[in-house]
């Protein structure tokens, strides 16, 4: 085993990965072809072949056009083929997204990274463009998130359960600098490296790519929309569980928009945590296997801030998932970033929370599951009338409840930077001061009324006091850092970073008054405590 | 964990029992847990190491206590259904919610329409309806409690089956207060009618659908309970709508029902004028007389 931990014996274990998903993902297909209707074969490479075919409608690229055509081969072939030929082609396009998927870990490539830390995973996050100049400037200010990064939570419990079973981190998602972020934080945590699925979009630069695809990452294709596609991915995320490869994916899914908290979260890939223990449990292993870290990461200043709620605003409802021009593809943004973002003490604050295990339920250093004070064994949740067995639409449900666990867990463990508190006291102030709670309205105020320093200082404490008061704290808190500083030190640093960092910012000191500026970025930072109630606002 | 197919039902009072008969009737073996060692009842203990379905039918106002009782008793494997009409009276949340905060159970649903103890226990034949998200639950229930008696249906809108049975109950102080302002059936109907499609508003807020609304839990049990006799429900309506002096703090199920109901629909901002008139009623703030200008004088709607 390479210092990479169990990640390090990947490349040792891919093709018996890639076997077992193929195998099972084939065989499931099998069994549903045997039972008749809707689910036969034909209908499963019928619906990969309309979906592909309609993505590539519009191919330019020789390989797309190539792709288009086999395509089109299978589809107009389809109702000739026999039960036999049917199932090799399911063989081969399975074999084919698997492969595809398929991570790859090499050692040297870790120690390289792991050398120009935090350089060498920052890259993962970003682009070709103004790489050269990111990576001359950008060592310095990195070395500087070194030191001013702060981890916070129970990483001693995290590390007894990694060590008995696999990690299934769960980190809020704000910025393309998460990736990087959270990497490094669980390597300053003492918590092994993860494996996680990166949108096959960030495998375009083959510098990246090269990093990437030997570091773990698998890929995952949002374009691809056919259910078979989503079967392979899922299934290869639960042998990588089932055979402890501690993994790592973001449940809500892309970059938060609004700058909130993540309320709705994606189940998919979550829910392979639990068949992962399903299938061992049904294999005679109770023994828990997968334990869920929800993460929250804090920022002072998100690096894509504008784009980002322009975005929310602009199209609620249609949101891109994809976004590849933002500020994350600008290098002098990026440096800027870095300067302004990353030299503050307390800038980032990683909060490890409470493990769970795939009902939702806490889990101690043990492993064991603990429903309000006592322990639970969590495989009786998967038995079927005396014993462990798979029921898909009762997986789906506790997963969805552990999707529940999961939200209620980042709201508590979100920490609140002084941008966030000032720009929500500023926010409340302008709302009222309007008599406005519509948010298109209270954009478009042309002359936002200037709030006294000692005005927002007090209403800043208040909000500080309310927060720590919340019956079980249960909207999250202030970061501690700043504790023992009053409301003014809290305004004067949120303006102090608003002005390092934002061309126009979304607030300004003068004349002793804080003066709303950037009205959209000021709604945007206040957005991080948008889930917290009215009555505590 | 349990690795026993049996029925419990914890809970001995009239439905309980009649529910226990019912499913006896049937040739199905049934316990009756109880922690007040009564007649017929075995203790919560062998009552849940025996069972994996296991029914609470206890009041809302009961519910926490009972379940902290059962939590020791429980554990992952273990379905629960309950029959409370009515939400947890300290917090306004759903019962299944409070399973499982005191309990390690998340296999939870609701059993909910119009059961009648006395129809049940005379073998009359009904139907009744299991709100809940986990197939397995539903489908137990339906082995274990179903029969030639008793029909029981499913469904997966676990949210909108517990809030028309807990909810709807508020619809019993509305025909009493129709009754009380000397309105005829006319009125009844329409103040009934219009009851339930506020409820159903505040039910998809919430997460249901309104459609369950028109389901056993919802119009079926306002229906048994519209055609039922005159109990304390309806007569405190009628007191209330005569305008007559009453004691404060003595609220039956129903003004409780009412009172969060109109919770609810503030916290959600539901548009519900008349359970919003009811609770003014309830707190003094309007006359029983001033209640036909109140709701009849608003902007004309649609439905």
């Amino acid at each position: 085993m390479t210092d990479a931990g169990r990640l390090g014996e990947f490349n040792r274990e891919r093709e018996a990965i890639i076997g077992d998903v193929e195998r099972r993902v084939v065989g499931r297909a099998l069994d549903r072809h045997k039972r008749g209707g809707d689910e036969r074969l034909e209908y499963v490479l019928n619906e990969a072949a309309y979906e592909e075919l309609r993505r590539l409608e519009h191919a330019r690229s020789p390989e797309d056009k190539k792709e288009r055509a086999a395509w089109q081969r299978l589809s107009g072939a389809l109702a000739r083929l026999s039960d036999f030929e049917k199932e090799g082609e399911l063989r081969k396009l399975v074999h084919a997204i698997a492969i595809d998927i398929a991570g790859n870990f090499d050692p040297r490539v870790w120690r390289f990274a792991r050398g120009v830390m935090p350089v060498g995973i920052a890259l993962l996050g970003l682009p070709e463009r103004g790489l050269l100049a990111t990576v001359r400037g950008g060592l310095d200010q990195l070395r500087a998130l070194d030191r001013n990064l702060r981890i916070e939570g129970d990483t001693e419990r995290l590390r007894a359960l990694a060590a008995r079973g696999t990690l299934v981190v769960v980190p809020t998602h704000l910025s393309n600098f998460d990736s990087p972020v959270i990497g490094f934080a669980l390597e300053r945590a003492g918590l092994p490296a993860c494996t996680y699925g990166a949108g096959k979009n960030l495998f375009t630069n083959p510098f990246l790519s090269y990093f990437m695809h030997n570091l773990g990452a698998y890929r995952v294709d949002r374009r691809i929309r056919h259910d078979l596609y989503k079967d392979v991915l899922k299934e290869y995320s639960t042998v990588l569980i089932e055979r402890g490869f501690h993994s790592l994916f973001f449940p809500g899914g892309t970059r938060s928009r609004s700058g909130g908290v993540e309320g709705h979260l994606k189940l998919g890939l979550l829910g392979t945590g639990l068949t992962a223990f399903g299938n061992r449990a049904a294999r005679g292993d109770r023994r828990p296997c997968a334990f869920i870290v929800p993460v929250t990461l804090n920022y002072h200043l998100t690096l894509e801030a504008e784009t980002l709620i322009a975005d929310h605003l602009a199209e609620q409802g249609k949101k891109r998932y994809i976004i590849e021009d933002d500020e994350s593809v600008q290098g002098t943004r990026i440096l800027s970033y870095m300067r302004a973002a990353l030299r503050t003490p307390g800038c980032v604050v990683v909060r490890f929370g409470t493990p769970l295990d795939p009902f939702g339920n806490e889990v101690d250093a043990e492993g064991r599951s603990h429903a309000h004070d006592r322990v639970v064994d969590a495989a009786s949740y998967l038995d079927r009338g005396g014993a462990p067995g798979p029921d898909a639409a009762r997986d789906a449900e506790y997963t969805r409840l552990c999707g529940e666990a999961i939200s209620r867990a980042f709201r508590r463990d979100v920490r609140f930077l002084p941008t966030h508190l000032v720009a929500c006291a500023l926010w409340e102030r302008m709302c009222t001061a309007a008599r406005e709670r519509d948010v298109y309205r209270v954009l478009r105020l042309a002359r936002p009324t200037p709030v006294a320093l000692t005005t927002l200082a007090e209403d800043v404490d208040r909000l500080r006091d309310r927060l720590r008061a919340a019956p079980g704290q249960a909207h999250g808190l202030p970061d501690s850092t700043w504790d023992d500083k009053d409301g003014v030190s809290v305004v004067e640093a949120a303006m102090r970073s608003f002005a390092a960092f934002h061309p126009r910012p979304p607030a300004v000191m003068k004349d002793g008054a804080a003066q709303p500026l950037q009205l959209q970025a000021l709604y945007y930072y206040r957005n991080r405590m948008a889930h917290v109630p009215r009555g505590v606002l | 964990m349990t690795t026993a197919r049996g029925l419990a039902i914890v809970g001995a009072g009239a439905l309980g029992r009649a529910l226990a008969q019912t499913v006896r009737a049937e040739g199905k073996r049934v316990l009756i847990g109880s922690a007040k060692g009564l007649e017929g009842t075995v203790p919560m203990k062998d009552a849940c190491e025996q069972s994996r379905l296991v029914v609470l039918a206890v009041p809302p106002e009961w519910a926490r206590d009972a379940l902290s009782k059962l939590a020791p008793h429980l554990d992952g494997s273990h379905l629960l259904l309950h029959t409370a009409r009515g939400l947890d009276p300290e917090t306004r949340q759903r019962i299944s919610e409070v399973v499982r905060q005191e309990t390690a159970v998340l296999r939870v649903g609701v059993l909910a329409g119009p059961l009648r103890a006395r129809e049940l226990a005379r073998g009359e034949p009904t139907a009744a309806v299991v709100g809940s998200r986990f197939p397995d639950l539903v489908e137990e229930a339906k082995q274990q409690l179903g029969g030639a008696r008793l029909r029981v249906y499913g469904n997966p809108d676990a949210v909108g089956v517990e809030l028309a049975a807990a909810l709807g109950l508020s619809l019993r102080l509305v025909e009493g207060l129709a009754t009380g302002l000397g309105f005829g059936p006319a009125t009844r109907a329409v103040a009934l009618t219009r009851g339930l499609a506020e409820l159903a508003r505040i039910g998809e807020r919430l997460g249901g659908k309104e459609r369950t609304f028109m389901g056993l839990s919802g119009v079926g049990t306002l229906l048994s309970d519209a055609a039922g006799p005159v109990d304390e429900d309806v007569a405190f309506g009628e007191t209330l709508g005569r305008g007559e002096p009453r004691l404060r703090g003595a609220e039956p199920p129903s003004a409780l029902a009412a009172r969060a109901a109109a919770a609810l629909a503030t916290d959600t901002g539901t548009r519900t004028p008349l359970l919003l008139a009811l609770r003014a009623l309830l707190d003094g703030q309007l006359q029983p007389t001033d209640l036909q200008r109140a709701l009849m004088e608003r902007a004309f709607a649609d439905e």
